[in-house]
C-alpha cells in the first residue's frame, strides 16, 4: 500500500475531524481544546504542504503524554468526560498514522462514534443538527477516498442517502423497544447546571429572576390550581451559618405524617435536566414516581441527578395537615451570634401565642415601609438580616424568606426556608404551564403544633401581585428590563408562547420519547402487546414495505430513460416495419428514410418529412419540432390503421 | 472421500455457475439477479460502531442518541442499495483480445455502456486472480483492455469476468460475473537469440550480412523494417523510401519442421517463431512447413500472422483455461 494517501481526500479528512471535535471542544478543559486544535492545524499544514508524517513512535509517546494528562485532570479515561476527551484524543492522533486505507476506516469509525457521544456531552437540540451535518460530512469524506468527485456531485449524493436512510430511523425510533439501561453507568460529575442551587446565599435569585430559560412544564389532569396555590416545592433549607442557608443532608426516616385536608392534583412535568437530586412538586406531594422519594423535609429526592430531561407523573395536596415530626428541633436553629436588632424583636413576641407571633412577623413587613427589588442594596455580613430589616428595606423574595425565618426562629417558632418555583404560565395553545427559571422563588414554612408544616409567604405580604401575577408584570413595575420597557407586546408574546408550544411538542414526542410514551403510542395505534407475534409480524411487514418502497427509490434513476422523440421515431420506424422496411441496426435515420422511401415511393413525402422533424428534434433540441414530430407520426398511425381497417 | 466431496461440490457450483450467468458472446446486461451484495468488513464494523451508539443510548436514556443511531442504521441501508444500484443496468461486453506471445499478458477489450441518469464509478475488473482493472467515473461510456496473463501457446479461453465495486462507501462489497466465451490466440514463445537458419543454396548465415547488396529504394509498405528506412533520402522526399537488396533478401525461405529434429516440439516451434520474426524483419520472404501444413513463402503482416497462427495451434487441439474458481 501507498505510504502517502491522496492529498484532497486526508484534507477532507482532517476538515471532518475539526467539525467533529467542534462541540466536544467545548466540554473539555481549555488545555486540552488547545491541544487537540493545534494538533489539527499542524496536521492539516502537514496535508496542505505535502510534508512527511512524523515517525510511528510519535503518535505513540503523544497518545500516551495526552492520556496520562487526561487522567490527571479528569481522574479517569473512561465514562461521560474522561471517555469521551481520550477518544478524542485518540481520534486525532490516529490522524498522524494515516497511512493505509484501514487507517482512514478506523479513524472514520471512531469519528461517527464521537458523533454520538455528542448527545452525551450536549442536551440541547441543535446538537441533532451538528449530528446530522457531522455524519454526512464523515459519509462523504468516505466517498472521496473510493472515487475523488465535485463537492456538489458528492453532496447531491449524500442527501439523497439522507433522505433513503430517514423513514428507515424514523421507523425504528418509533418501534424499536424502549428499554431500560443495560448496565449503570459509572457516577457523573454535576457539571453546567441552572436554576436553583443547593444552598441559598444572597443574591442567587435576582441572578435568577431575570433567566427566562423553562425550568420545568406541567400539564394537569383535572383543573390548573390558581396562580397564588402554584408552589413548586424544591430544596429545603434547614440550617443558617450567619449569611447562607443550607441543606441538612437528605433523610428518608422521621418525617412527618401528612393527612389531606384538600382535593388531590394529579399532573405530570416535563423537568429540564438540573442535574441535582431533587424533584419540583406542588407542596405538598402525595404520590411521586417510583424513582424518587419524600424526605423528611417533605422534598421530593430522586435516586439520580436529573440529567437529562426526564417526565413524571405526581400527586400533590393544596391543603395539608402534618403530624410527628422529628425535624423540628433542627427547625429552631440559629447561629450564636448576630443580628441582635432582630433577636430583640423576635423576643418581645415571645409572650404571644405560636400563630399571633407568626402574625406579628407579617406585620412587621407589612408596615415596615418595605419594598420589593430585583436589585437590592447589600446586606451582606454577619448582621446582614438587621440591616436589611432596620435599614435598607428593600429586597427580593430571598431575604424576606432569610427575615422571616431568621425572626421566627428567634421567636421560638419551629421554620425553615424553602425555594422553589411559584406560579407558571398557562399555554393554552398546548394546554400546559411553562415555568421559567424566573419564577424562581423562597418561602418559609412554619411549624404549628395543630396544622404541622405550614406555608407562610413573606413576599407574598410585601409584593402580593408577584405571587398574583407572576414575576413579569411585577418586575415591569419594580424595575425595567434590561432589554425593552415594560411588558413585552401580545404579539410577541403570542408567539413565544406558540414556539414554547413546538419546543415542548419536541421535547414530549422526540427528546422525551421513552418506553411510557411509546406504550401510549402503541395503545392509540390499537397495538396491545408490542411483544406478540402479531405485532411482530406486522412490523416485519411494514419494514419489508418500507425497505421495498426504498429500494425502488434508491434503483429509479438506473431505469433507461429514452429519449422523447427516439421513442415516437421508434413508433414511426415500427409502422413502416410492417410494410417490410425494417430499419437495420448500422442505419442512421436519414440512411434509413431514403431506402425506405425508395421502398414506399408512394410514402416519400411523408417519410421525409418525419425525418426531418426527428433529426432536428433529437440533434437539434428542437422542441417545436417535437411537436411537430408527435403530431405527423400520430396522423400518419391513424392514417395506416384506417387503411387497414377498409 | 473428502475430495470427493470438494470435487461434486466444484462440479455443483460449476453447474449453478453456468446456469445463472449462461456464455454468451454478445452484450450482457447486469439484472437483479445477476448482482451479489454483502456487507465488507468495514461494513461490519460500522455496524458494530452504530450499535454501541444505540447501547449508549439505552444505558443513557437519550432519545436523540436512539435517532442518530437508527440514521446511521439507515445510512447503511441507503448505501447497500447504492451499491447494487451501481452495477445494476450496466450492459457489458468483452471481445476476442489480440495475439500475444506466450508469456505476455492478453488484453481483452470490454466495452461498457449505460443509458441511466446515474454516473457509475469506482468499478473494478479482473479476470479471478489476475491484476485488476478499474475504472473512476462511466458517464455512459467507457473502454478498458482487461488483463489476462499467457501461459502458453494455443487458444486462450478467457475466464469469468469479476466485477465488483465498493462504491459509495466500502460498507458493502457488490460484484458479478460476466461469462462470455471470448479467447486469444498465443503464438510460441520466440527464443532468444536464435542461431542463423540454413539457407537452401550455399548453407550461409544469412541474418547478419542480408543487406550487402544493395538494389535501390521503394516506398514503404506495411511490415517493413525500421533498419531499412533510408533517412537521409526520407528526409528530401514526402514518402517513406526503403532500401532493398537483391541478394538473398529475395530468395525465398521456407522453415521447415523436420530441418530441427533435434529439438523438442516446443523448442522448435519457438525457434521457428524467431525465425519467422527476423526474416520479416529482414525482408526475407518465408515459408512455412509443418508436418500436415505447408505455407507457400511471403512477405507482409498477415502472412506473419497466418504463419505465428500455424504455429500457435501445431498439433495443440486442448484450448487451455487458466484454472479459476468456476471452470
Amino acid at each position: 500500500m501507498n505510504t502517502t494517501l491522496a492529498r484532497k481526500p486526508t484534507q477532507y479528512l482532517i476538515a471532518t475531524q475539526a467539525l467533529v471535535l467542534a462541540p466536544h471542544s467545548l466540554q473539555f478543559s481549555p488545555w486540552l481544546t488547545l491541544v487537540l486544535a493545534s494538533l489539527l492545524l499542524w496536521r492539516a499544514w502537514i496535508a496542505y504542504s505535502g510534508k512527511t508524517l512524523p515517525p510511528a513512535f510519535f503518535s505513540l509517546i503523544l497518545s500516551s503524554g495526552l492520556f496520562f494528562l487526561i487522567w490527571l485532570d479528569y481522574q479517569t479515561l473512561i465514562g461521560r468526560q474522561g471517555g469521551v476527551a481520550t477518544l478524542a484524543c485518540l481520534a486525532t492522533v490516529k490522524l498522524f498514522e494515516t497511512r493505509t486505507q484501514r487507517d482512514i476506516k478506523v479513524i472514520s469509525l471512531l469519528a461517527y462514534f464521537l458523533v454520538g457521544a455528542g448527545f452525551l456531552s450536549v442536551s440541547s437540540s441543535w446538537i441533532l443538527g451538528w449530528a446530522g451535518f457531522a455524519m454526512l460530512a464523515i459519509t462523504g469524506q468516505l466517498i472521496q477516498w473510493q472515487s475523488l468527485q465535485t463537492w456538489q456531485l458528492m453532496s447531491k449524493q449524500l442527501i439523497y442517502m439522507l433522505f433513503e436512510a430517514i423513514p428507515f430511523a424514523i421507523f425504528l425510533f418509533v418501534f424499536f423497544p424502549r428499554i431500560p439501561p443495560l448496565w449503570s453507568m459509572p457516577d457523573e460529575q454535576t457539571v453546567g447546571r441552572t436554576g436553583l442551587s443547593d444552598e441559598m446565599r444572597p443574591g442567587d435569585f435576582s441572578k435568577l429572576a431575570r433567566d427566562e430559560s423553562v425550568a420545568f412544564r406541567v400539564e394537569f389532569e383535572n383543573t390548573l390550581p390558581k396562580m397564588s396555590a402554584r408552589y413548586w416545592r424544591g430544596p429545603v433549607f434547614d440550617l443558617f451559618d450567619g449569611e447562607a442557608w443550607l441543606q441538612m443532608p437528605v433523610n428518608i426516616a422521621g418525617g412527618p405524617a401528612i393527612t389531606a385536608r384538600g382535593p388531590v392534583m394529579n399532573y405530570t412535568m416535563t423537568m429540564e435536566p438540573h442535574n441535582l437530586n431533587w424533584l419540583l412538586a406542588l407542596d405538598i406531594p402525595g404520590t411521586l414516581p417510583d424513582s424518587a422519594l419524600l424526605s423528611n423535609r417533605l422534598q421530593a429526592v430522586n435516586n439520580t441527578p436529573i440529567s437529562q430531561r426526564q417526565r413524571y407523573r405526581l400527586s400533590s395536596f393544596l391543603l395539608w395537615r402534618t403530624s410527628d415530626d422529628d425535624t423540628i428541633k433542627s427547625a429552631l436553629q440559629l447561629p450564636q451570634n448576630g443580628n441582635p436588632q432582630a433577636r430583640k424583636l423576635a423576643a418581645s413576641w415571645r409572650a404571644l401565642s405560636p400563630p399571633e407571633r407568626v402574625k406579628q412577623g407579617l406585620n412587621f413587613l407589612t408596615h415596615g415601609h418595605f419594598s420589593y427589588t430585583l436589585q437590592p442594596p447589600l446586606n451582606k455580613g454577619p448582621n446582614g438580616i438587621d440591616t436589611f430589616l432596620f435599614k435598607n428595606k428593600q429586597g427580593f423574595c430571598e431575604h424576606y424568606a432569610s427575615s422571616f425565618t431568621f425572626l421566627m426562629r428567634a421567636a421560638g417558632i419551629p421554620s425553615r426556608v424553602v425555594a422553589g418555583y411559584q406560579g407558571g404560565e398557562w399555554n393554552s395553545r398546548g394546554k400546559y404551564l411553562i415555568v421559567r427559571q424566573a419564577n424562581a422563588h423562597a418561602w418559609s414554612e412554619v411549624w404549628l403544633a395543630q396544622s404541622g408544616w405550614q406555608r407562610v409567604d413573606p413576599t407574598a405580604v410585601i409584593a402580593p401581585s408577584r405571587i398574583n401575577n407572576g414575576p413579569d408584570i411585577n418586575l415591569s413595575q419594580a424595575d425595567s428590563l434590561p432589554f425593552m420597557e415594560g411588558a413585552p407586546p401580545e404579539w410577541i408574546h403570542n408567539l413565544r408562547l406558540n414556539w414554547d408550544s413546538l419546543i415542548n411538542g419536541w421535547n414530549q414526542w422526540v427528546i422525551g420519547y421513552d418506553s411510557r410514551r411509546q406504550i401510549q403510542l402503541f395503545k392509540k395505534l390499537g397495538i396491545p402487546d408490542a411483544l406478540s407475534g402479531e405485532f411482530i409480524l406486522r412490523m416485519a411487514l411494514a419494514s419489508s414495505l418500507i425497505l421495498a418502497l426504498l429500494f425502488l427509490l434508491a434503483t429509479r434513476n438506473t431505469a433507461i430513460k429514452r429519449d422523447p422523440a427516439s421513442r415516437i421515431w421508434q413508433r414511426f420506424s415500427r409502422q413502416l416495419a410492417r410494410k417490410g422496411c425494417l430499419q437495420l441496426p448500422h442505419e442512421g435515420p436519414l440512411a434509413f428514410s431514403l431506402r425506405a422511401s425508395s421502398q414506399l415511393p408512394q410514402h416519400h413525402d411523408v417519410i421525409h418529412y418525419i425525418t426531418q422533424q426527428y433529426i432536428a428534434a433529437r440533434y437539434g433540441k428542437d422542441t417545436a419540432a417535437l411537436i411537430r414530430l408527435r403530431k405527423a407520426v400520430r396522423h400518419y398511425t391513424h392514417n395506416q390503421i384506417k387503411q387497414s381497417l377498409l | 472421500m473428502l475430495n470427493q466431496l470438494k470435487q461434486s461440490r466444484q462440479r455443483w457450483l460449476h453447474r449453478w455457475f453456468n446456469k445463472r450467468h449462461p456464455a454468451q458472446r454478445s452484450a450482457v446486461v447486469l439484472r437483479y439477479d445477476r448482482i451479489y451484495i454483502l456487507p465488507s468488513g468495514f461494513g461490519y464494523a460500522f455496524c458494530f460502531t452504530a450499535l454501541l451508539i444505540l447501547i449508549g443510548a439505552i444505558n443513557y436514556q437519550l432519545s436523540l442518541a436512539y435517532l442518530f443511531a437508527f440514521t446511521l442504521l439507515g445510512l447503511g441501508h441507503a448505501v447497500l442499495f447504492r451499491t447494487f444500484r451501481n452495477l445494476l443496468k450496466l450492459r457489458l461486453q468483452l471481445f476476442d483480445a489480440p495475439a500475444v506471445f506466450a508469456g505476455e499478458v492478453a488484453a481483452f477489450p470490454l466495452h461498457i455502456r449505460h443509458s441511466s441518469t446515474l454516473s457509475r464509478h469506482a468499478l473494478a475488473f479482473n479476470f479471478l486472480h489476475q491484476t485488476s482493472v478499474s475504472l473512476n467515473i462511466i458517464e455512459h461510456e467507457a473502454k478498458l483492455a482487461i488483463p489476462l496473463l499467457s501461459q502458453k501457446r494455443g487458444w486462450l479461453n478467457a475466464p469469468a469476468l469479476h466485477l465488483s465495486s465498493d462504491y459509495p462507501v466500502g460498507w458493502c462489497h457488490a460484484w458479478s460475473y460476466l461469462n462470455s466465451p471470448v479467447r486469444c490466440i498465443v503464438w510460441p514463445r520466440p527464443e532468444n537469440d536464435p542461431p542463423p537458419w540454413q539457407t537452401e543454396n550455399n548453407q550461409e548465415n544469412n541474418t547478419g550480412r542480408g543487406e550487402e547488396d544493395f538494389a535501390g529504394l521503394r516506398p514503404y509498405q506495411a511490415g517493413d523494417s525500421l533498419r531499412r528506412i533510408a533517412w537521409k533520402q526520407a528526409a528530401h522526399s514526402e514518402s517513406l523510401p526503403v532500401k532493398f537488396f537483391n541478394s538473398q533478401a529475395a530468395a525465398p525461405q521456407v522453415f521447415s519442421w523436420d530441418q530441427l529434429s533435434q529439438l523438442e516440439t516446443e523448442a522448435r516451434l519457438s525457434r521457428l517463431t524467431a525465425w519467422i520474426l527476423a526474416a520479416q524483419q529482414i525482408g526475407t520472404p518465408y515459408g512455412l512447413s509443418l508436418p500436415g501444413l505447408q505455407i507457400a513463402p511471403a512477405l507482409g503482416e498477415p502472412h506473419q500472422i497466418s504463419c505465428l497462427n500455424a504455429l500457435a495451434l501445431f498439433d495443440n487441439d486442448a484450448q487451455q483455461t487458466p484454472t479459476g474458481k468456476w471452470q
